[in-house]
Order: C-alpha cells, then structure tokens, then sequence
C-alpha cells in the first residue's frame, strides 16, 4: 500500500477479522507496536494488513485512540486526558472494554492498554467481592466449604 | 462517540445469552493481572473469594498499592500491609508500588515496607506520608539501585543522603530540604535524571537551585521556596540549563529564573494563577521577558492571563521582539476572546507578530476560557 494523501503521509490498510478494511496514515497505525513491526516487515506492501484478532467494532475504536493520541503534539496532558476520560466512557459496558483490552493487548499499544486497565480496576474498586460478581456475571465455584475456608484465611483483607 | 455505542449496543442482538458470560474472569491471566496492578492492593487481595481461579491470582500481582485511607481502625491497616507482604508471592518482583502512609504507622511496620519492596527490584515508587514535618527519607530507598522514578510527597529530605545515579524521574511535592548550603545542583546529585516536577517546596536555606545537563527533558516547576528569616518565604533563584529540554512548565511564579536556556524545547507552559502577587517591580518585568526569550524556541506555547496582565503594563514592550514568531500554536489560559481587541496594540504585536506571513499561518490561537473546559478556536491566517 503506497497511497500518499496530499499532506504526503503514507497510507495503510488494515483490515479487521470481518473482513472491514480502514485506511489510515501510518504514523496513526504504528502507535500500534504489532502494526509497527508488522510494516517494518513488509507485510503492508501488498493489500492490506489483516488483524485476525480484531473486529471491525473493536478496530474502529482504537483507531479513534490512535488518531487523538498522534496528533496529540500541540495538546496539553491535561486536555488528552479529558478526552480519554470521554473515550471510556462512551464504551462504558463491559463487553466493550474487555474487547478494547483484548485488541490494546494484541496490537500492543501501552497507552491504551493502561487506560482501559485503569478503567476495568475503577469497576472493582469499592466494590463487595459479591457485587463484582453480580457485575460481571461471575459463577461461583467454590464448595461452601472452601469458600468459607478462604474467606477466613484472608478474613484481614475484609475488614 | 455516541453513535458508536449504539451500534455496539446494535451488534449484540441477545443481550440474554450476552450476560451469561463472564467477560473478566475468562481474560487471560496476564491481562487480568494488569488489570490488578492497577487496583487498591486491598481491593486486589479481595478478589481471592470470587472463584478458583481468583483464588492465588492477587499473590503474583507486581505492584503494591497501599491506602491506609482504604482502612478504617489503624490496626486493620497494619496488620493487612503484613499479611500482604508475608501471603503474597516472594518471587513476584514489584515493579510498582504507591504507599499512603499514616503518620500513626509503627516504624516497624514501615520499614518492613520498604525494605520488602526494596529487596523486589522497585522500579516506580510514590510515597505519600500523612503526618507533616517528620517525614524523613529512609537512606536505602535512594541506594535501591532498580529504582527509575521516585515520586515523594511531604517529606524532609536530608541534603546530603539525598541523591541517586539510578533515578530517571524525580517528582518532590510538599517537600522540605532541611540543611543549607547557598546551592543546591540537582544535576549533580541526580546525574541521570530525565524528568524533573517540583511542586511547592522548601528548600532550607538555599539561594539557588540549578537543574542543567544534556539528560534532562522535561521540568515542571510550581512555587519553589527558600526559608528567609523568621516565617517569611522568599523564593529560591532557579538557573535552568538543560539543552535536550522538550518540555517546560511553570506554574507558580515566572520571576525567579536566572540563567536559563532551553533550545530544544517544544512544549512551554508559563501558567501562573491570577493576580496573586503584589505589585510587579521592573525587575520581575525584564525577568519574565528574559523567561519568554528563552521559550521562543518551543513550538506550542501557553501562556496565563496573568502573564498578559504584566506584559500591558511593561512600558517600551513595542521595541522588545516578539518571542513567537515560530510557533505552531499560542494558548492564552482564562482569557476570554472579546479582550483580544481590546489589548493595546504593543502587546498584539508582541504576542501575535506579523499575522500576514508564512510563519503565522501555521499559527493557532486558542481562547480557553476560564475554569470551562472548551472555548472558541480562532485560526489567524
């Protein structure tokens, strides 16, 4: 892919698991670690590049991240946090940051990575292990025995 | 952003069948771990009665966040700094650990503490200690030699154990140094320091603090104060020299650099509060101008609206030359547009110079409004 915009920024492909394909300048791209090397070794020179991990959903997402946070030059910390802040926000159901995580950690992109692992930790944070699993929808599997047993040997983590 | 939630909302036809499945649990391990690392320690050791898989997952979690706020009875909060540090994993390093620490806290207890995380490879350490005053920096900590970034908040700091070979970030907020000494070289006591943020602090008797070397990159700077006589606090002189600088920052007050320079700089931030000093002398005045000369190399530049307020009442501002003739964007911090217009002309000229040629058409002037978040964006072509 050499397509250069009048701005000559060099263009890329990537294309999502369904098949949905996103041009984007590949300074945007390699914010991406994966994409990064993926370039660097040539596998953006014919077609595009296929993420087989990523949904089309999930991929457009990211890069709206990627966007903000390369032309991030002329913007104070404080104005890109607010706007991150609004990013997680609008993907505020869980499905969403699970699968933001998901992609952040395959397409390796650390900024990414520690605020939707930020934002999962704040869902925790204040909450009865009983609420988190409500939340989340998690199946207890313990024995009433052995749940009483480790709930009493970190009883001082409950007071 | 809303349109994409929805059709998130739109792709998952079954929320039913959706809400059977646990999103978090089946992450894989590394991910949750992450996850944790970013948690309240207290919160993490909790999730050990969610399911099996939770069970052991908190002891190899690789950063430590200790919160005595989290904890009611001061007991509770002790006792679970030990529990944690003899329960957890002892081969998980702990690249990451932030403590707010009680002044009631038994030495014991925080010395256990630090020498744990010590003998753990520390990379990040933040230390908040409550009690005012007393707070005195334990010699290993600065001996650790995995430690990269020391974040300290309200402590007294010793001049001359004070100083690391390792450290790459430095941030000392509420922080007293107590022995004098008329200078006190960061460079030197800190030869590897690349990120530098000093937020009100005392700095015992010193005249002078210096922060030079081709290693720093960025400096943020907020109301440094040097303990005069009696309970007066006049300020410390700051000489900046640090020629790979990107980023500079100062928040308090812009008088009191000396020799600066910063010709790689990229990013400048002269930021101080409104009107929260007395009259300005013709001092100060040819030092702010001195300290926005020596910005004029940085791209994107802020600037408060008190910074404006002094420059108005500078008199021959018309035959200094403007300072911002390359940049890329001019932010004027709680200034509402409508008082462009109203600005004599000598300080227009000196902040906007030449609007009609090349270099200005790259230029971006953005009223911030203050206390809002948004404002109007005038592009000057």
């Amino acid at each position: 892919m050499s397509i250069t915009t009048e701005n000559n920024e060099k263009m890329i492909t990537l294309m999502s698991s369904d098949g949905e394909e996103f041009v984007v300048e590949e300074a945007v791209a390699a914010q991406s670690q994966t994409i990064k090397h993926l370039i660097e070794d040539g596998c953006s020179t014919e077609g595009s590049i296929p993420l087989p991990n990523v949904t089309g959903r999930v991929l457009s997402e990211v890069i709206q991240y990627c966007k903000k946070h390369s032309s991030s030059d002329d913007k104070e910390e404080k104005e890109l946090e607010a706007w991150d802040a609004e990013f997680v926000k609008a993907a505020d159901d869980h499905v969403a940051l699970t699968d933001l995580m998901m992609a952040a950690n395959f397409l390796d992109i650390k900024g990414l990575l520690d605020l939707v692992a930020q934002t999962l930790a704040n869902m925790i944070t204040g909450k009865s292990p009983e609420e988190v699993r409500r939340m989340w929808n998690i199946k207890n599997d313990f024995t009433p025995e052995e749940a009483e047993k480790v709930r009493k040997e970190n009883q001082w983590a409950f007071e | 952003m809303e349109t994409a939630k929805k059709k998130r909302k739109k792709d998952h036809p079954n929320p039913q069948e959706e809400e059977e499945i646990d999103r978090l649990s089946n992450l894989p391990e590394d991910i949750l771990i992450r996850i944790l690392s970013c948690l309240d320690t207290k919160y993490v050791v909790r999730t050990s009665v969610l399911t099996t898989k939770w069970k052991y997952l908190w002891t190899t979690v690789p950063s430590l966040n200790f919160d005595s706020n989290s904890f009611l009875r001061k007991d509770d909060f002790q006792e679970f700094v030990c529990n944690v540090l003899h329960k957890r994993d002892a081969n998980t390093p702990v690249t990451s650990c932030r403590l707010v620490l009680p002044g009631y806290l038994e030495k014991s207890v925080r010395n256990k503490c630090f020498s744990y995380v010590l003998s753990h490879n520390v990379n990040h350490l933040s230390i908040w200690m409550y009690q005012k005053g007393i707070n005195q920096l334990p010699n290993p900590v600065l001996r650790c030699q995995t430690l990269q970034s020391l974040e300290l908040i309200n402590f007294k700091l010793i001049k001359r154990s004070f100083s690391s070979s390792t450290l790459t970030s430095l941030s000392l907020r509420y922080c007293t140094f107590t022995t004098g000494g008329r200078c006190y070289d960061v460079s030197a006591k800190f030869p590897n320091l690349k990120n530098l943020c000093l937020h009100r602090c005392r700095l015992g008797k010193f005249k002078m603090l210096k922060i030079s070397g081709p290693n720093i990159l960025r400096v943020s700077i907020n109301g440094i104060f040097t303990m005069g006589e009696g309970n007066s606090s006049e300020e410390c002189k700051v000489e900046l020299c640090a020629p790979n600088a990107t980023y500079f920052c100062c928040d308090g007050n812009p008088f009191n650099f000396k020799t600066i320079s910063l010709p790689a700089l990229q990013h400048a931030f002269i930021l101080p509060p409104s009107y929260p000093y007395e009259e300005v002398s013709d001092v100060e005045k040819i030092a702010l101008l001195d300290l926005l000369q020596v910005i004029s190399s940085a791209k994107y530049v802020a600037l408060s609206s008190y910074i404006v307020t002094v420059l108005i009442g500078v008199s021959g501002l018309e035959y200094q030359p403007s300072p911002f003739g390359k940049l890329k964007s001019l932010k004027l911090r709680g200034f509402y547009a409508d008082r462009l217009s109203m600005l004599p002309e000598k300080v227009k000229s000196y902040l906007f110079p030449c609007p009609d040629t090349t270099i200005a058409e790259n230029m971006r002037i953005e009223y911030l409004i203050s206390g809002g978040s948004g404002g109007d964006i005038v592009e000057i072509c």
